[in-house]
């Protein structure tokens, strides 16, 4: 830094020096304030190379040798080197330079010269050495200075106001005129020096200026904290938000605690009685900060442990699975979620081993190959009751023919295919899904080809067994149309609660809306006809209703608008809890206006009570204020918690929705800390 | 403290399993729901006739910290700038079978 800037100088001796004054880089207060004065650095060097070297030729007769960092000094320019400076190379400003710069320059050798008394190649290359002496030799000064200063500091302001730039000298018991009031008073110890610096004030006037600032100090204080209070609150409750949790101020003992046992977990030998939610909040912690290993694994494992859920089991290795199973003998229900090490022996053992296994959830264990599940199949055979599986790409025909003959006959009531990429066979797929009699809950999410699951498999299976449904999910089978929704839902979803069809976009808004509608339909004529004539309602076996969805999650079907969001109320207003909607585009104002009213007014609805706790209506187009106002504060109030509105840019800070209130409202743009 | 009838005295008095009292302001017992379903005077329990309850299943460490506590959460309830509540880590496993008991 030094050396590029004694270049600059070097540079500028040669040419017109105020051409190169007219640019330069950013200055700070202190330089410029230095360069109106006439102060140079090369100025402040000389005396002090004076000082150091009392023999030097160059007689320049200091008195007081003064230092950058005094501020007293800084006004107090010591004419003969100005004008020296300015004779040397008419450029009064400069910045620090070397002893040996400001030695040569005072013997009127320049760099100019010296460059052209040296050889040709010497310009740059050969320069630097020199200057890296050059910086030797001045950080060995700088060192000294300081050293120097650090002394001087110690025995006192002897030599500390030499000025005459008109600041009283701070010399104790001399007499003084007061700044503010020009009283005469004596200067002590205890004197002040006025607000700009430029005076020293009587005792009266000090002590009044002293408890001003004080006062100004503690003020400024008070603002600053009462801000960053202000700050940290915004802060806790947008996180808050965003976890859709409550603001807590102070932490149950409990979560302190188990904080704190999470920071020692690997000294924990044994976690005791301290219940049974602790011991899951302790297991969930570990799993969602990835840290469940096979030391604190053990910790949850017991011989009368029915259940057993491990959410990330990524650390895992085969010897700590096979100690689930030996460990906790009694098990009937086992979810193990990244279960990526799980080995082939490990499967096999707990089906030889887990006596009472019925429920078992299994997510991504590549490691399975296809005989393996095959056996495990054959050992469980009845007994399951449950099966799971995800994102396993070794999982392929066979294995589901086998599953479905083994277990679909007998027992099998809820059944998980997702992203299991070894099953592309359609032909042995419909087989193997016409096994599955008595599924009360199935998913097919992610198929690798969209083609595998088709309307006419699943209507053909809706057909056979749907009526036992109560949980359907086909996320993701795009492949599925309006023949599906008419022909497949229709007529056989009617025991249906949980429905998820996201990512469909082939389903259209009117078979959608037909859907519901004819739904809708059917429940009200039931309810009519039950009263009447029993007999005639049975006749029509076509028309069995659906009771009302639970949970239904249309996220992303995009053909989907506001018809289908109407239909979708007037069959299931009562009954939902969960209903996400989001990415639906097919929307318009007017629409969504229609909606509003037919909410409002609708004789049906209004004594029917909402149960609706959780909405998303996110990246919907055309979802506004006036939308969110009246679901929250009218139609589903006190029962709505959390509504979702990303990425929908209608719904802004007016949405009268209290942050702290009942109904949470995530995602909006204007929400931010 | 006199156990005689003293309904709703502003203190209650919390006995450790080996013995120790702490005599501990109603308000602050409140802080853990257990306590307070043992003392509201509805409940009609011993203790709320007494107001004194004995936690055998506690020892006195554990039980001083918790008064600790409680009196941490009455003191930071409503303020947002919270101090960190200390609790020595040896001691944490035992304090957390006893906050879960006292639902704290």
């Amino acid at each position: 830094m030094s050396s590029y800037r004694r270049r600059q100088t070097a540079n500028s001796n040669g040419s017109d020096g105020t051409e190169n004054n007219s640019i330069r880089g950013p200055n700070s207060a202190l330089t410029s304030f230095l360069r109106e004065q006439g102060i140079t650095a090369e100025g402040i060097r000389q005396r002090n190379l004076a000082r150091q070297q009392p023999n030097n030729r160059q007689p320049h007769p200091q008195p007081e040798p003064e230092d950058l960092a005094l501020n007293e000094d800084l006004d107090s320019p010591t004419p003969d080197v100005s004008s020296d400076s300015n004779t040397v190379d008419g450029n009064g400003v400069r910045g620090p330079s070397s002893a040996l710069t400001a030695f040569l320059r005072q013997q009127g050798i320049t760099s100019r010269q010296r460059r052209r008394n040296s050889p040709l190649q010497s310009s740059s290359s050969e320069l630097e050495p020199r200057e890296e002496q050059l910086d030797d030799a001045e950080v060995a000064q700088i060192r000294q200075a300081a050293r120097l200063k650090r002394k001087r500091l110690n025995d006192e302001d002897a030599d500390y106001n030499d000025d005459d730039s008109g600041v009283p000298k701070f010399q104790p018991g001399k007499i003084e005129f007061c700044y503010e009031c020009n009283n005469r008073f004596t200067i002590t110890v205890y004197t002040e020096h006025s607000s700009d610096a430029l005076g020293l004030l009587c005792h009266k006037c000090g002590k009044a200026s002293s408890q001003a600032n004080v006062k100004d100090a503690n003020r400024r204080k008070e603002v600053s904290k009462i801000e960053r209070v202000a700050k940290k609150k915004r802060k806790q409750i947008a996180q808050a938000l965003l976890n859709k949790i409550d603001v807590v101020n102070v932490p149950k003992l409990q979560d302190l605690c188990i904080k704190l046992i999470l920071d020692y977990i690997d000294d924990v030998e044994v976690l005791g009685d301290i219940g049974m939610d602790n011991l899951a909040k302790i297991n969930k912690i570990l799993s969602k900060n990835r840290v469940l290993n096979a030391n604190s694994m053990k910790l949850f494992l017991s011989s009368d442990l029915t259940k057993l859920e491990f959410f990330d089991c990524s650390k895992l290795g085969p010897e700590s699975y096979s100690m689930i199973a030996a460990y906790c003998p009694n098990l009937q229900e086992l979810r193990l979620e990244m279960c990526g090490q799980l080995s082939n022996e490990n499967l096999l053992y707990f089906a030889t081993h887990l006596k009472h296994l019925k429920h078992i959830y299994l997510d991504g264990p590549f490691l399975i190959r296809s005989e393996t599940w095959n056996r495990f199949f054959e050992i469980c055979g009845d007994r399951l009751v449950e099966f799971h599986v995800r994102n396993s790409h070794r999982f392929n025909n066979d294995n589901l023919l086998m599953l479905s003959e083994r277990c679909g006959l007998v027992n099998l009531r809820k059944l998980t295919l997702g992203r299991v990429d070894g099953i592309d066979d359609m032909g042995l797929f419909e087989f193997s899904i016409s096994n599955f009699k008595h599924l009360q809950s199935l998913e097919i999410s992610n198929p690798l080809n969209e083609a595998l699951i088709s309307n006419d498999i699943l209507i053909g299976y809706m057909a056979q067994y749907g009526i036992n449904l109560q949980s359907l999910i086909l996320n993701g089978c795009s492949g599925l149309g309006d023949r599906f929704i008419l022909e497949g839902l229709l007529p056989f979803g009617r025991n249906l609660s949980t429905l998820s069809l996201d990512n469909l976009d082939q389903i259209s808004e009117s078979a959608m809306t037909q859907l519901f509608s004819t739904w809708a339909n059917v429940q009200s004529t039931n309810t009519v006809l039950f009263g009447k004539d029993e007999e005639d309602n049975n006749n029509s076996q076509e028309y069995h209703g659906n009771n009302g969805l639970i949970n239904l999650s249309l996220n992303k079907c995009i053909q989907l608008g506001d018809t289908t969001l109407k239909a979708i109320f007037s069959h299931s207003f009562s009954t939902l809890v969960e209903f996400n909607y989001g990415g639906n585009q097919h929307t318009t104002e007017e629409g969504f206006g229609e909606l509003i009213k037919y909410l409002k007014t609708d004789t049906d609805l209004r004594y029917m009570s909402p149960n609706l706790t959780h909405l998303n209506l996110g990246f919907t187009k055309f979802v506004n204020d006036l939308l969110i106002e009246t679901f929250v504060n009218q139609i589903f109030k006190g029962c709505l918690k959390i509504v979702e509105v990303y990425g929908c840019n209608r719904v802004t800070a007016n949405c009268n929705v209290l942050a702290e209130g009942p109904t949470k409202l995530i995602g909006r743009q204007s929400d931010t800390i | 403290m006199d156990s005689e009838v003293v309904p709703s005295s502003k203190y209650v008095t919390l006995i450790s399993g080996d013995g120790f009292e702490f005599i501990v302001t109603r308000e602050a017992a409140f802080v853990s729901a257990t306590l307070r379903g043992m003392l509201s005077v509805a409940s009609n329990f011993e203790e709320a006739q007494t107001n004194r309850v004995l936690l055998e299943n506690i020892n006195a460490t554990c039980l001083e910290k918790i008064c600790e506590y409680m009196y941490y959460n009455l003191t930071y309830k409503d303020s947002v700038d919270v101090p960190d509540f200390d609790v020595p880590p040896e001691m944490a496993l035992e304090l957390l079978v006893a906050a879960d008991y006292l639902n704290t």
